[in-house]
């Protein structure tokens, strides 16, 4: 358990530089389309520090693909879980997504169904690579 | 496939050949030249019995609440005093890892099945299952495509 921690901590340090550099990236182009011409100092330091900690999450939960004994699905689906509540907890606090229930449920929906659509190709993978591993093993 | 044989009384004697890739004549060659050296068993013990154990006949070896046993064909379970790293030492190259804290032995894997959760088991042929892990998969994958 400690090792999952440390692992954690360690992988979400790693990704929380990102955080900060990304919004760099969005405020920079708003404000070269002119969405944004100026930004309050308080709402900056909470853009700064809220984008450090949803890259610290998402970087830290990638430790879940080193449980072994975690099959895939499970693994995927948790790491899925965390992000997507990583984001729109996030997202609705900063108000970079209106908090009404639309939005939400169409948030929710494109999450989900890109899971979905993800998850289905690894699942594809994994399993051609096991029928070619049969094939293989039969032939000796 | 050619056959040498050198009889040099001052030489290390060393059974080596070349081939293009493992087989079933590679392992049993193997397993022969352990056999000569007294080398292709392990001692296994269960609660009344103490038994020498062919690797031959071993399905997989594996780690239970901190403790080594080994299963063979007929799912007899045995204790082993080494601990998984000095077993490793010990065994035929038909032996690969499956997952932390397993080997299998190739010679008795029927198939690799997969679930839904995308969690892979070998299945031995005497019918016995073990999960394979993530990372030994990929490793099992690159060995056979080099076979």
């Amino acid at each position: 358990m400690k090792n999952y921690i440390v692992s954690f901590l360690k992988r979400g340090i790693v990704a929380s530089a990102l955080g900060p550099i990304i919004l760099a990236v969005i405020y920079f182009i708003l404000g070269q389309k002119g969405v944004i011409e100026s930004l309050a100092v308080g709402d900056v330091v909470k853009g700064i520090l809220t984008s450090i900690l949803l890259s610290f999450i998402a970087g830290g939960i990638s430790m879940i693909y080193t449980i072994e004994k975690l099959p895939l699905a499970h693994a995927s689906l948790i790491q899925s879980a965390v992000i997507y509540l990583d984001y729109i907890i996030i997202y609705l606090y900063n108000g970079w997504i209106p908090a009404t229930a639309r939005v939400i449920a169409f948030f929710t929906v494109v999450f989900f169904v890109g899971f979905f659509i993800i998850w289905t190709i690894i699942f594809l993978i994994i399993k051609h690579n096991v029928k070619k591993t049969n094939k293989k093993l039969n032939s000796f | 496939m050619k056959f040498k044989l050198n009889i040099d009384k001052d030489a290390e004697e060393i059974t080596e050949a070349t081939v293009n890739a493992k087989s079933d004549f590679t392992e049993e060659l193997e397993y022969l030249v352990m056999k000569y050296n007294r080398t292709d068993s392990i001692t296994g013990y269960t609660d009344n019995d103490v038994k020498k154990l062919k690797f031959y006949d071993i399905e997989y070896i594996t780690v239970i609440d901190s403790k080594t046993y080994a299963f063979d064909k007929e799912c007899n379970q045995y204790r082993l005093k080494q601990r998984l790293y000095e077993t490793e030492v010990l065994l035929p190259k038909s032996f690969i890892r499956i997952n932390k804290s397993t080997f299998a032995n190739t010679i008795h894997i029927e198939k690799y099945t997969l679930a839904f959760s995308g969690g892979i088991d070998v299945v031995f042929k005497s019918g016995s299952k073990e999960y394979v892990s993530r990372r030994c998969f990929a490793q099992i994958k690159k060995e056979m495509k080099s076979k």
